[in-house]
């Protein structure tokens, strides 16, 4: 069972340490209810120095460690986690970039990461002022983790629902955001990968995965039957 | 020159076999100058004094013919000399002397250079011989074919700053997983040196408790104190005095602004944490009574 309570990190603490030492950073996404936050949630936080950002953040929280917190910071050079360790299990995490992430389905500009930085709003929350993109930046960020993620995460359309929600309140400039997100982005050139092999029983071995992939598509889609009737209806046309 | 165009600079300080004896002295001598501050201290024993001291004049600005007559008193000298390697804060270069002889010089460092001459070399009817007891770089390329003479393949590098969430000293570098933690003082263990003498010792892992650190503190520090006149420029490179550690020990508070980062920071082995840097502070730390401390646990992950 958890010793530590919900809200137990001090956020407005940290981010009020982060604004007296000036530090550059915006955090991305900042959720609705920072600086409380949710057991096991994290905190997206763009910086151009993430060991600056992280030691001021690590010299708050130490003063937390006990025999069951503890705090695991993994470097991987442009991205940095710190976690917040309830025993064995993350109760938060900072995770802070030093650059954009790499995506794999949107290319974007490297300079887009210090345009963020640099077109970064204050905004007041619980007593504490904290640095978050422009709206305009933060449309761009949102719909680019839709694009990369929604395959995979199809919650992500999220971030699509509150694009939505700002073009209708009227808060977003779209062609503004058209314009910054034509000169940043580009989306990758499909290129068929094929490969083909003059060898006899691979090509039948490919074929029939090939086959047996469709049919598993098929079976997901329309169903067990439909699938066999069609089935029938090819083997036997 | 405007000071915001200048930048600190590593040199070094070669004493020579005749003047090992003042060894001690002219560490004091660099603690008390506020331009310098000691990264390095190695000591080295040529095996042929001749191609040693052909080998350090081989970086000078002046080709060795012109120096040969000047250096041949060393040649006499004990084959134990010391590199002392700090970092010049405020160097001051400019170029000086004439043609091909023209230099760039730490005027900083050159002065001190002169002091430590005046107050060391061999007197001859009242005068100052020039039998130098130190050598000090010109320039910061000095200093890196000294450290590559040495075998330090990355050169003045290896005393750059880590850009870490903690603060690491330059002989740990390349650790990306830090874990935070409080442990049970019990378990912190040290890597300390033994041996007949600077150049004929070993490492072994021994309780924190029987470290000469912490036996300095709460028995005698004499211990201490012999520890490092009898290891230092060995396998103990850093700058450790005993004046340094009793100004630590009165000043010390653990963990606390604006030192909230100067983690101690330890390797696990078995159930033992072996501390990598912060022995002194380790020590002074227990010497306040506490049981548990908070640690800095950090380790290699291949990315």
């Amino acid at each position: 069972m958890s010793h530590i309570q919900k809200n137990f990190i001090d956020l407005q603490e940290i981010f009020y340490h982060l604004e007296e030492e000036k530090k550059v950073y915006a955090i991305i996404k900042l959720p609705y209810n920072f600086p409380a936050y949710d057991v096991g949630s994290d905190l997206d936080i763009f910086c151009y120095d993430i060991y600056e950002i992280s030691s001021l953040i690590v010299a708050q929280l130490q003063k937390k460690i006990d025999s069951s917190l503890t705090i695991k910071v993994t470097d991987n050079k442009q991205q940095l986690y710190i976690d917040i360790l309830d025993k064995h299990t993350i109760h938060f995490r900072f995770d802070l970039y030093g650059a954009l992430p790499s995506y794999k389905n949107v290319n974007i500009k490297e300079a887009f990461f210090s345009s963020v930085l640099e077109n970064a709003r204050i905004v007041q929350r619980g007593e504490v002022y904290v640095h978050v993109p422009s709206l305009i930046d933060e449309a761009i960020l949102r719909y680019i983790e839709y694009h990369e993620w929604y395959v995979q995460r199809p919650d992500k359309i999220k971030h699509i629902h509150y694009l939505e929600q700002k073009i209708e309140e009227n808060a977003l400039d779209t062609d503004l955001l058209f314009d910054k997100l034509h000169y940043y982005i580009a989306l990758p050139s499909v290129a068929q990968r094929e490969e083909k092999s003059h060898n006899i029983v691979i090509k039948y071995a490919l074929y029939f995965k090939e086959m047996v992939q469709k049919v598993l598509l098929h079976v997901r889609k329309n169903g067990l039957e439909e699938t066999l009737h069609k089935i029938k209806g090819r083997v036997f046309k | 020159m405007h000071a915001l165009f200048q930048k600190s600079r590593y040199d070094a300080i070669l004493i020579w076999g005749h003047g090992m004896k003042y060894f001690h002295n002219i560490l004091e001598d660099i603690r008390g100058n506020e331009n310098f501050k000691i990264v390095k201290i190695e000591k080295y024993k040529p095996k042929n004094i001749k191609k040693f001291v052909k080998a350090m004049y081989s970086f000078d600005y002046a080709p060795y013919w012109h120096l040969k007559a000047k250096t041949k008193y060393l040649l006499q000298t004990e084959k134990e000399v010391c590199f002392i390697f700090i970092q010049n804060k405020d160097p001051q270069e400019d170029y000086l002397d004439e043609g091909s002889f023209r230099h760039k010089e730490s005027l900083t460092l050159k002065k001190f250079k002169e002091y430590l001459r005046d107050k060391y070399n061999p007197y001859e009817n009242g005068k100052r011989t020039h039998h130098h007891v130190v050598h000090a770089t010109d320039s910061e390329e000095q200093t890196q074919k000294m450290l590559y003479f040495l075998g330090y393949t990355q050169g003045v590098a290896i005393f750059q700053k880590i850009h870490s969430v903690v603060s690491l000293p330059y002989y740990l570098n390349d650790y990306n997983l830090f874990h935070f933690l409080q442990i049970d003082v019990q378990n912190l263990y040290a890597k300390i040196v033994d041996g007949e003498s600077w150049d004929n010792s070993f490492t072994k892992i021994v309780p924190l408790q029987e470290t000469p650190h912490y036996l300095g503190l709460c028995k005698d520090m004499d211990l201490y104190e012999e520890y490092i006149e009898k290891f230092l420029g060995g396998a103990l490179q850093e700058d450790y005095s005993v004046q340094r550690y009793e100004t630590l020990v009165e000043n010390f508070n653990y963990l606390q602004e604006p030192y909230a980062n100067s983690f101690i920071l330890v390797e696990r082995v078995d159930d033992k944490y072996i501390i990598l840097d912060g022995l002194h502070r380790a020590s002074c730390y227990i010497m306040q009574g506490k049981k548990e401390i908070k640690v800095c646990h950090i380790f290699k992950r291949t990315l």
